[in-house]
Order: C-alpha cells, then sequence, then structure tokens
C-alpha cells in the first residue's frame, strides 16, 4: 500500500524497509542502487533486491445516501446500519494511523471529505456521517466511475450500498475501480422484507426514489419479484467474484458486528471475496 | 296434444333472485383492490421486471378461479331452485321417479273379483302396486277413496297390511283422488312424479260429465315437475254377480213394513231362476226364494216386525256369494214412528189451502199434520218438530235465512214457490245475496192455446221418483199456464241441480242439497190460474214424500249412503250386530242410544257401467296419460326428471378446481432469495 507516512500495514509494492523481501532479475530502467553487488560478484548476473515496505493505507468510504437506503424497519434503515459500519471502520483504520475519507453520494457527491490519518479527522466524518439523510435518486454508476478517476493513488475503497441499479453497468464501475488498482469491498445491505416479500392484500408500491408507483397484487407477482431479485443477486456475486471484488450481502436484521468481524477476518487472512 | 314447455323448469323459481350472488367473488375482488394501501418500495426494478414477467400468467389464474368461484355459487342456487329438465338432455338422465303417488279406488265395486286372477280388482291392484314399488324405491305417497288425504309410506312393500287399504262399502270420486294429489304435489314441491291410479274405472266414480275434469288437466299440464299418470285398468268384466241395493222400508203401523230393494244381476245368466235370499231381522234368519225376472228387478218384501223391541228393529238381507261379495248385503231398520209435520207459509191464500191439503188432509188425518201462515206471520222455532216447510213468496229475508239453513243442515226440507204478485223484489237484499243463492227472475205466461209442458224429471230417485209399482208420476200431462224464471248466483250454479225442465229447457224444479236435507226451488204454483199442478196427481205424492224424507230425522232411524255420511267429532256409532265396522266406510246398522243409523252401499256402485280406457286420455289431454294392466312394465314415456344432483355435482367440480388453482400457486411460490442469501 502507497503512502507518504509509514504504517503498520504491509505494502503490495516493494520498498525501502529492512525486511529482505526477495530477487528479481534486472530489467533496464531499474534503479541501479538496488543491484546487488555481492551476488553479481559470484554470478556475474544483475539482480535487483527487494524489501518489504510498510506503509499506511488510504481508505476511501463511498456511502450510498439515495432515497432507497431509506428503506427499512421503524427502529433503523439501511442507511443507518451503514453508518455504523462505515464509522466502525473508520475509527479502527484512523486508530491505526491510517488515512479515511468519506464521499456520501445519491446523483452525485453530496459530501466528499478528502482521505486525513488525523485523530481529529474522524470527528469530521462521524459529524457528516450523522448529518447524511436518504434522499434523492440513485445514480450510482456515473458517481463510482466519476470517483475511480479522482482517486489517483491506489487506496481500498469501502461501498455501502442496496446496489439497486443495472448490474452489467455497476460491474463495469468495479472494473472500473479495480483498473485503477483500487482495493474494492461492496457491503450490499437489504432489508429482509425485500428479500421474502410477504404481503398479501393488493398493495401500491410507492419508488422511493421517483414519483412512479406499482399497484399489484403481492400474491400474483410474489415468484416473479423473487425470481428477478434471485438473478440479480447471483450475477452480481458472480461478477465480484470475477472482479474480486470484496463482496459482503448483509440483511439488516442481523447485528452489524457480525458482518464487520467477517470482514476483518477475511482481511486479516488475506483478501477476497466472499 | 301435449302443450310444448321449456326444457328446463324450477321447482323453487324464487330462489333463482340469488343467482346475482354469483357477481360477488367478482365483487370482493374488486373491492380488494381498492382498499390497497401503499407502501414506500425501495426494490421497485424487481417489482417492474415481476409483472412483465409473470402478471399475465397470474392473472389468466387469477381469472379462472373468479369463474370457479362464479359458478360454484350458481351452481349451488340453481340446486335449490331444483331445475328439472325436459327434452333429449332429460330422457338421457331420467331416472326413478321421485314420488310415487299411489291412488286406490276401494270402492265397493273393486271388492269383486277379478276376472283373471281368484283375488278381487282392490287386492290385485294392491298386489301389483308392491311388485311396482320394489322396482321403483322412492317417496310413495298413499291416497285412498273415502278419507282422500295423502299419506306418505316408508315402501309400498306393506301395503296390503295398512288399514286404509281395507275393503270398504263407498263410492269412489276419482276427480276428487286426483285433485288431492295435485295439491299434495303442489304443496311438498314433489320431484318427478308418476301418478298410479288403480280403478275399475266404472263410469259413476270417474264422473266423466263433470266441469272439473278441465280444472284437473289444466293444473297437471302446469306443474312444473314431470307428471305421469299411470292408470291400472281393472275394468274387466267379472263372473256372474248379484247385486243387492237398498230402495225404501215403508211402515204400515206398528207391526208391518215393506222392506223395498233392488236386486240387478251381471255377467252369465242372471235373468233367470229364482234367488235364494236370507234375511235376518233382530238375529233370527229367514230364508226365501225371490222371483228374477230380469237382469234388474225391484222387490218388495212384507215383513212381519216382532213387538216390544227395545229401540226398534234392524236387518239385513243376504244374497248367496257370487263375484263380488261386497254387494250381497243390504241392511235395514224400523223404529219410531215420527208424525209427519209440515209448514206452509203462502202469501197467497188460496195456494196455502191446497198445499195444506196435499200434506195433511184433513185436520185429525193420523199421523200428518199441516200449519199454513203468512210468511210475515211466521214465527221461527216451530219448524224443529217439521219435515217440510213451503215458503210460497217473496224469498226470505236474511234474518230467517240463517234458520232455514241449520233447519235443511239438520235433515229438514225446504220447497219455495215463486210470489204470486206482480210486483216482487226477486229475493235479494240490499247486498245482493239471496236465499240458498236462489233468486225468481221474470214472470213468463204461456200463450193461451199452449200450455208450458213437462218434458224430463228424475224418475230414479227424490219426490218425483216413479212409484213402487213402476209407475212415473204424471208431469207430462201437467199444464203450466205461468211460471217464474228462477235464477242462482254466479258462485253456486254448481250446487244447484235441475230434476225437472220443461220442454223449452226451463227449469221446473231444482234441488240444492245441504247437510242432510235439501231445498226445492220449484217454479209454478198449485192455482188454476197458474198450472194444474194442484189437481194432485203429482203434488200430494210429492209433498208427502217431501214431508217423510224431511221427518226422518225426527224418528230413531236414520238411512244414509255410506262414505257420504261422516259423523261428527263427538258422536260414536257402535255396530248393532256382532259385527265390526268402521261407520266412516262400512254399511251396516250402527246404534248411539236408542238411535239407530242404517248405512247402504251407494246405488251408482251397482251400475256395472265402465269408461272405455281410451277416453282417460281424452279427459286429461294435455297430461301423460298411461293406461296398463301391469305396472311394472314401463312404457317409453318421455322424461322431465330433477336435476339438482346433478347441478350440486357441477358445484362441487367446480370447487375442486378452484382448489386445484390455489394450490398450484401455492406450490409454485419459490422459498424466497434466502438461499441465495446465506450464500
Amino acid at each position: 500500500m502507497a503512502g507518504s507516512v509509514s504504517g503498520i500495514h504491509r505494502s503490495a509494492t516493494r520498498g525501502s524497509s529492512v525486511e529482505f523481501a526477495e530477487y528479481r532479475k534486472y530489467v533496464p530502467g531499474d534503479d541501479v542502487r538496488h543491484v546487488d553487488w555481492r551476488v553479481y560478484a559470484r554470478s556475474d548476473r544483475f539482480y535487483m533486491k527487494e524489501f518489504e515496505a510498510d506503509t499506511n493505507l488510504r481508505c476511501h468510504i463511498l456511502l450510498d445516501v439515495s432515497a432507497s437506503m431509506g428503506f427499512g424497519r421503524p427502529d433503523g434503515h439501511k442507511l443507518d446500519y451503514a453508518r455504523r459500519m462505515a464509522a466502525t471502520l473508520a475509527h479502527l483504520l484512523i486508530r491505526q494511523g491510517d488515512a479515511v475519507g468519506l464521499h456520501c453520494f445519491s446523483d452525485r457527491v453530496v459530501h466528499d471529505i478528502p482521505p486525513r490519518h488525523a485523530a481529529s479527522h474522524l470527528k469530521n466524518i462521524f459529524d457528516t456521517l450523522a448529518a447524511a439523510r436518504p434522499s434523492g435518486r440513485t445514480k450510482m454508476v456515473d458517481v463510482i466511475h466519476g470517483l475511480a478517476e479522482r482517486i489517483r493513488r491506489r487506496a481500498m475503497v469501502l461501498l455501502f450500498s442496496d446496489l439497486f441499479t443495472d448490474v452489467p453497468a455497476l460491474l463495469d464501475c468495479f472494473q472500473h475501480m479495480r483498473f485503477r488498482k483500487h482495493d474494492l469491498a461492496v457491503f450490499h445491505l437489504l432489508d429482509r422484507s425485500e428479500i421474502d416479500f410477504e404481503f398479501d392484500r393488493p398493495i401500491r408500491f410507492q419508488d422511493m426514489e421517483s414519483p412512479f408507483s406499482v399497484i399489484t397484487d403481492p400474491s400474483i407477482v410474489r415468484a416473479g419479484y423473487r425470481r428477478a431479485l434471485d438473478g440479480h443477486l447471483a450475477a452480481l456475486l458472480k461478477g465480484c467474484r470475477e472482479f474480486n471484488v470484496d463482496y459482503e450481502r448483509i440483511v439488516t436484521d442481523v447485528s452489524y458486528e457480525k458482518p464487520l468481524t467477517s470482514f476483518l477476518l477475511r482481511r486479516m487472512n488475506g483478501k477476497g471475496a466472499a | 296434444m301435449e302443450k310444448a314447455r321449456p326444457d328446463m323448469v324450477f321447482l323453487n323459481p324464487l330462489l333463482l333472485l340469488l343467482l346475482p350472488a354469483a357477481l360477488l367473488p367478482v365483487l370482493i375482488h374488486l373491492l380488494n383492490r381498492l382498499r390497497y394501501r401503499t407502501v414506500p418500495w425501495a426494490a421497485v426494478m424487481f417489482l417492474v421486471a415481476a409483472t412483465r414477467s409473470s402478471v399475465r400468467r397470474a392473472r389468466v389464474r387469477q381469472i379462472l378461479v373468479l369463474l370457479a368461484r362464479m359458478l360454484v355459487i350458481l351452481f349451488l342456487v340453481l340446486a335449490l331452485a331444483r331445475p328439472v329438465l325436459g327434452g333429449w338432455l332429460g330422457l338421457g338422465i331420467a331416472g326413478r321417479p321421485d314420488t310415487i303417488l299411489v291412488l286406490l279406488d276401494r270402492s265397493a265395486g273393486m271388492s269383486a273379483i277379478h276376472p283373471h286372477r281368484r283375488i278381487s280388482k282392490r287386492e290385485t291392484a294392491l298386489k301389483l302396486f308392491e311388485e311396482a314399488g320394489g322396482l321403483n324405491p322412492g317417496r310413495a305417497v298413499f291416497i285412498e277413496n273415502v278419507l282422500c288425504r295423502p299419506q306418505t309410506l316408508a315402501s309400498l312393500s306393506g301395503l296390503r297390511e295398512l288399514s286404509l287399504c281395507a275393503p270398504t262399502d263407498t263410492a269412489a270420486d276419482i276427480p276428487a283422488m286426483l285433485d288431492s294429489a295435485i295439491e299434495y304435489m303442489v304443496a311438498s314441491r314433489a320431484g318427478r312424479t308418476e301418478i298410479w291410479l288403480a280403478s275399475d274405472l266404472q263410469r259413476s266414480n270417474w264422473h266423466p260429465d263433470r266441469g272439473t275434469w278441465q280444472s284437473l288437466n289444466a293444473r297437471l299440464a302446469a306443474m312444473p315437475q314431470d307428471v305421469i299418470l299411470r292408470v291400472l285398468d281393472l275394468s274387466g268384466e267379472s263372473r256372474h254377480n248379484i247385486s243387492l241395493s237398498f230402495s225404501d222400508f215403508l211402515r204400515h203401523g206398528s207391526a208391518e213394513g215393506d222392506l223395498v230393494f233392488d236386486i240387478t244381476g251381471t255377467g252369465g245368466n242372471p235373468g233367470a231362476g229364482r234367488l235364494p235370499l236370507v234375511m235376518a231381522l233382530n238375529g233370527v234368519r229367514t230364508a226365501f226364494d225371490q222371483e228374477l225376472s230380469s237382469a234388474s228387478v225391484r222387490c218388495v218384501r212384507r215383513i212381519n216386525l216382532p213387538s216390544g223391541g227395545e229401540g226398534g228393529s234392524w236387518g239385513r238381507l243376504i244374497a248367496p256369494p257370487d263375484g263380488n261379495p261386497r254387494d250381497n248385503t243390504l241392511y235395514f231398520a224400523c223404529g219410531d214412528i215420527p208424525d209427519l209435520r209440515a209448514i206452509v207459509l203462502a202469501e197467497y191464500e188460496a195456494v196455502g189451502r191446497i198445499l195444506q191439503l196435499s200434506c195433511a188432509p184433513a185436520p185429525d188425518f193420523p199421523g200428518r199434520a199441516c200449519t199454513v201462515a203468512a210468511p210475515d206471520a211466521w214465527s221461527p222455532g216451530s219448524e224443529a218438530e217439521t219435515g217440510l216447510l213451503v215458503w210460497q213468496g217473496e224469498l226470505p229475508g236474511t234474518n230467517l235465512r240463517s234458520r232455514l239453513s241449520a233447519f235443511v243442515e239438520a235433515g229438514g226440507n225446504v220447497l219455495y214457490l215463486p210470489p204470486a204478485a206482480e210486483e216482487f223484489t226477486g229475493g235479494t237484499d240490499g247486498n245482493g245475496s239471496s236465499s240458498f243463492g236462489l233468486r225468481w227472475a221474470d214472470r213468463e205466461t204461456a200463450h193461451a192455446d199452449s200450455a208450458f209442458r213437462v218434458a224430463l224429471w228424475e224418475e230414479n230417485e227424490g219426490p218425483l221418483a216413479g212409484t213402487l209399482e213402476g209407475h212415473a208420476l204424471p208431469l207430462g200431462e201437467m199444464a203450466c199456464y205461468r211460471r217464474a224464471r228462477m235464477t242462482v248466483a254466479d258462485g253456486l250454479r254448481d250446487h244447484w241441480q235441475t230434476i225437472a225442465e220443461f220442454s223449452d229447457g226451463a227449469p221446473l224444479c231444482a234441488r240444492r242439497l245441504l247437510g242432510r236435507g235439501a231445498v226445492y226451488a220449484w217454479a209454478t204454483l198449485p192455482a188454476p190460474e197458474w198450472s194444474t199442478w194442484g189437481e194432485g196427481a203429482v203434488l200430494v205424492p210429492m209433498m208427502q214424500r217431501l214431508m217423510l224424507s224431511g221427518s226422518r230425522r225426527l224418528g230413531n232411524v236414520e238411512y244414509a249412503i255410506c262414505g257420504e255420511w261422516a259423523p261428527r267429532e263427538d258422536d260414536t256409532w257402535l255396530p248393532a250386530g256382532e259385527e265390526s265396522g268402521d261407520v266412516r266406510w262400512n254399511a251396516g246398522v250402527y246404534r248411539r242410544g236408542r238411535r239407530l243409523l242404517v248405512l247402504n252401499r251407494p246405488p251408482e256402485e251397482d251400475l256395472p257401467e265402465c269408461i272405455p280406457p281410451g277416453s282417460i286420455a281424452d279427459l286429461l289431454p294435455d297430461v301423460r296419460v298411461r293406461v296398463v294392466e301391469d305396472l311394472a312394465a314401463r312404457s317409453d314415456m318421455p322424461a322431465r326428471s330433477e336435476v339438482w344432483w346433478l347441478v350440486l355435482c357441477g358445484a362441487t367440480a367446480f370447487m375442486a378446481i378452484e382448489s386445484a388453482l390455489l394450490l398450484q400457486r401455492n406450490i409454485r411460490q419459490p422459498s424466497a432469495g434466502r438461499a441465495v442469501v446465506r450464500e
């Protein structure tokens, strides 16, 4: 992980720490200062000596604050859940000397806090999270593409969203992030009723992000709804595995500590999709 | 020709008003749709996808479910309305009749031995009913000719043990039995019905000339359910039969009396030889032979009455066993001799005098008495001991009518003669009502050279009957110069019967039977300027007979026709002899205190004339009539069948379809996205 300040994370790039990593052949353009002359003397070949580099982490938290994130139980909607997780992770990262930034977005980025590692920065993040309200339509694809371009240095990107958008376009965003060498972790938040769809009488379903509504008998559309949701989830999972995106699906009736612990343990043991 | 009837009719058509209830499922569905609630929803993109993919199929299923529910209600309502199906479809599903109405004629004539069986026609009918009943299990209702009251039977198998199937000495009234059957069908709303009628087709039982047949035909044809009338023809002539029928018993003082009776022979050679008879009087039997000169003879037998008999003497005349054991006995009795009394209420004094003389020739004439008064001077009460009341003049007013009606119903006779005055009201009061329905209309006077002549009169019974010697009363010689036309109120025309009429068809004498007595109306007066009726050849026997028949109730012996006489509820009549019998349908002599009741068979039961079997279809042209000799043999009758069970099956089938559609929908519901979520 690249950073201007040394941290406790082992960097993926070879750096200037004292811990030897490996030899590799010299290629033109390599800094001749890192040529191991002793090996040259013995083998008459140029080998580059590489070391593990310890560096600080730059983390960008992308929080979807569109109106759909306001859906959920009366005691807590999806955005509440995401806020708690984001705050916890920000706290953990800053405590260990990493820089954390926050980008709240709906159809555009509504709050944009660049990464800092100062402890005072945490309060700034907490205040922004507390002030976030679910509103506006989702234009996640455009926003993520934009952020992928804006974040120049490699970074860890944590995305909190319900991902109710077109899957191929979304996977394009993820691919874009990965192309920019960002370490992307996606927290997919769903409410239990969105999965079960247990309604009985005719209902007018009002879209939370537009005036559009659907009047239907749930008993009629339940099967189709569940089929469509299953297809969406399966496509997301498959795409995330393909692009090596760390994907965590969370149902909001589960305590947030559980998926958080699962995520952190996974990171400790090595990155990978769930 | 049978009238064309719709293929489907309903026994409970009023329930069809519930048919709109079939729309309830649609209404409930629409109400549910209108009562939707609004839910903010995030995952609308999946709803839209689901609506596109599955709504069409689900909607088709939902329409099918709604349709099934509507049809369930529709079919249930139709089943409750009890449809009856006709035409080819009805023929296809026709089965056994739902109800069998068994009409048994158990009149005296049905006790004749069946020509091809060794049992009576009545027993033959019962046997065939039982056999056919075994092939047609279903509701059976029994009606016999005496009580004419429908009785529901568990089955027809034990019909012969039923007391109501025992032989009787009554006559049958077939139209009345059919009327009772129709009333039962209307009241019970019976389904497909067969009427089984067993009869010997005796004309006197069928009354083919009676106007009620048209009404019966119309009512049966209008029945919504299929009605078939099967007539079991038992009209075959039985072997040689002699019947004895009572005509009269004439007292001659206290020691002697003449028993007048008729002997009628049918079959074999009835008109020849001597007939051995047995006379039983107060238990003492005497045998004698009676000469038979023809098939039908009237006989007079002088009887010496035993002296000192407490409550009178009674007896019976018995013929030897033959083709019908039921008509071999007649009963008679002789009791106290009442004085014959008459009251003549005449506004025309000369007429009153003539009438008085015809009733009681002299004031001291033994056993006869007649009181004459003006109608307006008469005070009711004196008629209690009177046999005849003659009313000449304006018909009595409302205040006297109930009194006269009670007098007639108790057994007295009333004779109305027209008013002599030129001006009269006719006999109606301000309300338009009249005495016994009778009203005097305008008066007619014959031309000087041609008087009104009597052409027809009842010679067999009543006051104008022939003499014992067989001579007719000389009504044909009677000349009538003036007469009053009589009219009868519309609703009472059937109650009045013309028993003598002029050559131009105008009635001379009309009679209305009421209770145990009768009301007569005579169109002329026994005055010389009116007619020669006053000369006496007709008047005297007529008045004497009216006095006699009206005074019978005053003695201790009463004669009546079996089946026509019914005891009052508080009367208990017991057989006078040792033989048992029911006063309602068994001929015999019955006693209640000092009073004797003599019941004999109806004389018309001895008339052998039958109607042709083919004429039944003419009597009931719009009804399916089949005359058969064996009820077990089914014919090719078109069918109209009750199909409520079929409609109920349809309702059940639609219920099953609805359940299957709902079950299918529930089975196809995927178990949410939980499996995917758990990954």
